[in-house]
């Protein structure tokens, strides 16, 4: 009897120093999970940073080439113009109109490059349309023909992801537009309801996708891939030499 | 001489444990910060005069000192349902523990006078008071590591309370059902196993209740 009662009293407190030890355990893995989460937390911002400022990096040289390229050159054939009126002493009506007319195309590139670089009137609009200005502008210049699809309807996307997909499609662009030698460009929207799917295919030369992934310089994919991760999406790159390429990029609406 | 036959009698190590537990509330909780732990400082004046007086009746004037004990548990077991009802995490809980409170002191108030009575150990009403702390320990221990936030348990006062009151009260459930067969083995043996698992079960609560007055002490600093 005695001993069923010390036997019982022992396996209760036994118990009960299980269940405590159970807890602190709990706990203490809780603290471990909850340490982790803020690690990632704080990653994730610090590459969010690193990423915004390569962006604002990658758009000043942007703005710099812009400048120098079209509206610097269209200014210094007006400025010739006007020396050689000025140097002649004849004002030619025709001259003045070229002038005029070269100074109003410059200003229509600046006004362009502002809108492009704007990030507040990217995020007021939906992606496909900003995308759809900016593919007009390059359009304009001959280069390259860009065509925009748009499949599903829209659905609100959160504006950061807005802001960081559309800064991955204008880097496509620019290395299409740089290294791919293409003519043509299609670029496609389709709004799913779990995300947005953007498929940017060229005609162009092609590369090969495990060289590329060995430079330490190149085509800035690595970056691609980083900026979509992000923001909780994916980006796929096929790519066919002498066929051209395709960057699939899916990212959820928030 | 009869004095001196008390005070021998009356320092015991539960009576040391419940002594050195007052003078530490007494120490770590009486600013006025403490907040409602304050109170622990009335409880173990009551436990300790309980305990004083209830070995004064039956050692020295030779009388029951039963009912002493029987109103003492019921104060104290309220007491201890209501402070575990005070922590933030057992919040959603409070009325339903309140509703306990009330349900436990009428039952154990027809115990005391229609039942078990008031000179008989109210062996029902300690059970019934140690399952439900069992209960509320284990679920302010469910809410605690349910918790979203993080909180470091040693040092947070309600986890000494409860890790104490689950101890004593797992411990004495099955105690304190037994006194006729822990006598007779204590007279044919003169082993006391009743004073040794309750010595050993006070002490397991008193310290824990000092740590926990020594967490709630520097929690409110």
């Amino acid at each position: 009897m005695i001993a069923g009662i010390v036997i019982t009293t022992i396996v209760f407190l036994i118990i009960g120093f299980f269940v405590v030890i159970l807890v602190a355990y709990i706990n203490q893995r809780k603290k471990k999970h909850l340490e982790e989460k803020l690690a990632m937390q704080s990653s994730f911002q610090q590459e969010l940073l690193r990423t915004q400022l390569e962006i604002q990096e990658q758009t000043f040289n942007h703005v710099s080439q812009e400048i120098h390229d079209n509206v610097g050159q269209i200014l210094s054939l007006a400025k010739v113009q006007v020396n050689i009126m000025n140097e002649s002493g004849d004002m030619n009506k025709e001259m003045l109109n070229e002038v005029k007319e070269n100074i109003g195309k410059a200003m229509i590139d600046l006004r362009d490059i502002a809108k492009s670089l704007s990030s507040e009137r990217i995020k007021s609009q939906s992606i496909h349309n900003a995308v759809i200005n900016e593919t007009e502008r390059i359009n304009k210049s001959g280069i390259i023909y860009i065509l925009v699809s748009v499949e599903g309807d829209e659905r609100k996307m959160d504006e950061q992801k807005k802001l960081i997909l559309f800064r991955i499609v204008q880097e496509c662009i620019q290395n299409i537009i740089k290294h791919a030698g293409a003519s043509q460009v299609n670029i496609s929207f389709n709004y799913s309801p779990q995300a947005l799917q953007t498929i940017i295919k060229d005609n162009g030369k092609g590369f090969d996708i495990e060289d590329e992934k060995n430079k330490s310089t190149g085509l800035g994919l690595s970056n691609i891939k980083t900026r979509a991760s992000l923001t909780g999406g994916s980006v796929n790159i096929e790519s066919i030499q002498a066929q051209g390429t395709t960057i699939s990029i899916n990212m959820p609406y928030l | 001489m009869p004095f001196i036959k008390f005070l021998t009698l009356l320092f015991n190590t539960v009576v040391a444990a419940e002594c050195i537990t007052f003078i530490a509330a007494i120490l770590l909780l009486h600013k006025k910060r403490i907040g409602v732990w304050r109170l622990f400082i009335a409880l173990f004046a009551l436990i300790v005069l309980a305990e004083t007086a209830g070995c004064f009746m039956y050692d020295i004037l030779g009388k029951h000192n039963h009912w002493v004990y029987n109103i003492n548990m019921i104060l104290t077991d309220i007491f201890i349902f209501w402070i575990l009802s005070t922590a933030n995490s057992l919040q959603k809980e409070r009325k339903a523990i309140y509703i306990v409170i009330i349900l436990f002191f009428s039952t154990a108030v027809i115990n005391l006078f229609f039942f078990e009575g008031l000179y008989h150990y109210n062996q029902y009403t300690e059970t019934a008071g140690d399952i439900i702390q069992i209960i509320i320990s284990c679920f302010l221990f469910y809410r605690l590591i349910t918790e979203v936030a993080y909180r470091n348990l040693f040092s947070y006062e309600y986890f000494w309370l409860a890790n104490g009151i689950l101890f004593s009260s797992l411990g004495s459930t099955i105690l304190y059902h037994f006194p006729e067969a822990m006598s007779s083995y204590q007279k044919l043996t003169h082993i006391n196993v009743f004073a040794i698992l309750n010595n050993i079960l006070n002490v397991l609560l008193y310290s824990s209740l000092i740590i926990a007055f020594i967490c709630r002490y520097r929690n409110t600093r």
